[in-house]
């Protein structure tokens, strides 16, 4: 502030002093320097100065390139471990299409408790999805993406051979401002944080590269996203996240917390896991799914506004024709506790009062605005 | 042209920097002045020794005298207190106030086990045995309206931390007029399954009391270890609220208008909701787990549940949509209430909601 004063001084006096130019330079550049980081890492607002030890992990810093080709499983790698050695800290993509893997190595004792890792990006994602049409995907924003035809997911949390509990990796992860992205009929997850302790993901699209009305089949019995699957500590957050192409678009498992999630032509939309403590979810976009909703555990759960469409009538071709509707609700064994207020339409049709379920016995669903609720 | 060039160079350097604080005339400055204020230029260290009482102050006046702005807190366990001084007349109308850290705190509690609390992320921390909370907005002697200061206070990605059985509470804003909270946890420095019985009567958070242009925000927030968790008044709108080990999770105050959840998870509370004034609510998902067998020692038999609802003098219009666990046991059926005459709970996935 001080140096400001300076500087408006010497302007104003125009004072010919080359030697204070000089030194001022030199400090400013000095000053830029120490900025560059926390000013690309950029959360609005950044930081006014520096911290003496920034938690901002920039990917570039680690070898990363997002241009599509470089494989950067290891310098991402090389990266967390920076985050994890440092206690916890932000990952940070800036804007690029990175080729590779995000594993969270297991975080173990001597480790005495938990630490969070955010992985953020620099943007949001534009989740390009529909009900009708083709559309290409964007290569805009920060991007992460694996054609890799085995192993684990795209972005995941490895399990602890150590662990501080269970077999739990002792991690809060934190996924922001990011895009996932497979092959179509993928072999390999989108995101798989079953063996994290803690999540919370917002603004996330995991995709499979292809716009969902035109993807294919999936054959591989996959997962878009699967939600930690631990039971003590359990703390999982989804914000704003979309999933398309997927044999199972969300793998749900206890203590979940979702708002604002679509899950489009996957095989199974939801599915719901065993869990011993009840998940909740706020408005749910379920779209050309065979299944909207899957129980293979029990699992009490409440679903506030889940809004359906199915392909109406010339809506599906040979290509596409395995995301006509099956069932909104498929609970074969009766596992599911639940309330769900419904809304449906059918495509070209529009809002419709049909509700399908196999099963699903112990399961309150109620369009929305009709009377009380009726099990099937 | 040496006066082009520095020109330039400055204007190109004001973007860059976010200077704080300083007071220059050039109208390009102004428009450029930056509204965050770094805690660790007003003298602020965060080496968990230093008390940055003063430096707080310090940065708070200068963030109000702008008219409101972001104070930022890099990584670092901050002793102190935070305290908003009254924002009051001259000032024609209220102010954003933001408290922020550099990123989310590891929010460490659960249902069994012990796990030393991090000591990473942004912390405010105040072991004192009494007075003001850690962070608190003091009333206002001259205000805009009713005693309460003319703040809009926004916090964000904190731990904020007391001792164990703590002499003070953790967030106390029911002197502001609004309020957000995002990715908070506020505990006693000790995993709450070991945490000791709190005898002080003290909070995690209190929400503001005000009741025109109410607005409390709640996202994301933990509270381990208080005698209450969090005190609601009224207008209160939470989600992702996690109550661990507090004697009261929710204390519902007298309140003329309603205040609505969405998921609450209360884990080992002696009573997972209190009703101690009319208040108007609806929780769309009570996520409860109690301890079960074998799961309490001498140090934390205070954490077994008395209660889920204690409203003695049924003051509670509320709906609930609840879900209750026993530790080692698994789901079951149970709900206990004292009172809650006006409370319709229902389990999920039940057929009828039930009155008392």
């Amino acid at each position: 502030m001080e140096f400001i004063a300076e500087v408006e001084a010497s302007v104003d006096e125009n004072a010919d002093s080359m030697c204070q130019f000089i030194l001022f330079i030199s400090l400013f550049i000095c000053f830029l320097t120490g900025l560059i980081s926390p000013v690309c890492a950029g959360e609005r607002g950044g930081v006014a100065r520096a911290p003496a030890e920034s938690r901002v992990f920039d990917v570039l810093n680690y070898g990363a390139v997002g241009d599509d080709k470089t494989d950067n499983t290891e310098a991402f790698s090389a990266c967390l471990k920076a985050v994890v050695a440092a206690g916890g800290g932000r990952m940070f993509l800036p804007v690029g299409v990175y080729r590779g893997k995000i594993m969270i190595p297991a975080v173990s004792k001597p480790m005495p408790s938990w630490i969070t890792v955010e992985i953020v990006g620099e943007i949001e994602p534009a989740p390009v999805f529909g009900t009708v049409g083709s559309f290409p995907l964007q290569s805009n924003g920060t991007i992460v993406k694996s054609l890799s035809k085995s192993g684990p997911a795209v972005v995941s949390a490895s399990s602890s051979p150590n662990s501080l509990y269970g077999t739990f990796s002792g991690v809060y992860v934190v996924i922001r401002n990011l895009e996932v992205r497979t092959d179509e009929d993928p072999r390999i997850g989108g995101i798989d944080l079953r063996h994290a302790m803690q999540c919370r993901i917002e603004n996330v699209f995991v995709n499979t590269g292809v716009y969902n009305v035109q993807a294919s089949k999936p054959s591989h019995g996959t997962s878009g996203l699967t939600t930690p699957a631990c039971n003590n500590a359990a703390l999982t957050i989804l914000r704003n996240v979309v999933v398309t192409g997927y044999h199972t678009g969300i793998l749900v498992n206890e203590h979940t917390d979702g708002d604002n999630i679509v899950v489009a032509s996957n095989i199974n939309g939801l599915e719901f896991l065993f869990a011993h403590h009840a998940s909740r979810l706020g408005r749910v976009g379920t779209y050309r799914n065979t299944h909207h909703v899957t129980v293979s555990g029990q699992h009490g759960f409440s679903i506030e506004q889940m809004n359906t469409e199915q392909p109406g009538p010339g809506q599906t071709d040979t290509h596409n024709a395995w995301q006509t509707l099956v069932s909104d609700v498929n609970d074969p064994s009766n596992l599911g506790i639940a309330d769900i207020n419904f809304w449906v339409v059918e495509g070209n049709v529009g809002a419709v009062w049909k509700f399908t379920r196999i099963g699903g016995a112990s399961i309150q669903a109620r369009r929305i605005g009709a009377g009380p609720a009726g099990r099937k | 042209m040496r006066k082009t060039i520095m020109i330039v160079t400055w204007l190109f350097m004001a973007a860059a920097s976010s200077v704080n604080g300083s007071e220059r005339d050039s109208s390009v400055a102004a428009a450029l002045k930056s509204r965050v204020f770094n805690v660790l230029n007003y003298g602020a260290v965060g080496d968990d020794k230093t008390d940055n009482t003063g430096a707080f102050s310090a940065c708070v006046k200068a963030l109000i005298e702008a008219g409101g702005g972001t104070m930022l807190l890099p990584d670092g366990v901050y002793r102190g207190r935070i305290i908003i001084p009254p924002v009051s007349k001259p000032l024609p109308s209220w102010i954003t106030l933001e408290i922020a850290g550099e990123r989310e705190p590891t929010p460490v509690w659960g249902t069994i086990g012990s796990f030393p609390l991090q000591q990473n992320g942004t912390l405010v921390k105040c072991l004192a045995p009494s007075g003001a909370a850690v962070i608190s907005a003091s009333p206002s002697p001259d205000p805009l309206y009713g005693g309460f200061s003319a703040v809009y206070v926004i916090l964000r990605n904190l731990d904020v931390r007391t001792s164990d059985n703590p002499g003070i509470s953790g967030v106390d804003l029911k002197n502001a007029l609004q309020c957000r909270l995002e990715n908070v946890f506020i505990n006693t420095g000790v995993y709450n399954v070991q945490s000791a019985e709190p005898t002080h009567g003290t909070k995690g958070l209190t929400t503001p009391a005000c009741n025109n242009a109410a607005l409390t925000i709640l996202r994301n927030v933990a509270v381990t270890g208080y005698h209450t968790g969090i005190v609601v008044n009224e207008h209160t709108d939470g989600d992702n609220i996690m109550l661990g080990s507090n004697l009261n999770g929710l204390e519902f105050a007298a309140a003329h208008h309603p205040s609505r959840f969405g998921r609450v998870c209360a884990q080992r509370c002696s009573h997972d909701i209190a009703v101690t004034g009319r208040h108007g609510f609806s929780i769309n998902q009570l996520d409860i787990e109690i301890a079960g067998p074998g799961q309490t020692d001498r140090n934390n038999k205070w954490q077994a549940t008395a209660v889920n609802i204690n409203d003695p003098y049924n003051l509670g219009i509320a709906d609930i949509g609840y879900w209750v666990v026993e530790g080692n046991v698994g789901a079951v059926e149970k709900f206990t209430r004292n009172g809650g005459e006006g409370i319709r709970a229902r389990r999920i996935g039940s057929a009828q909601p039930v009155k008392h």
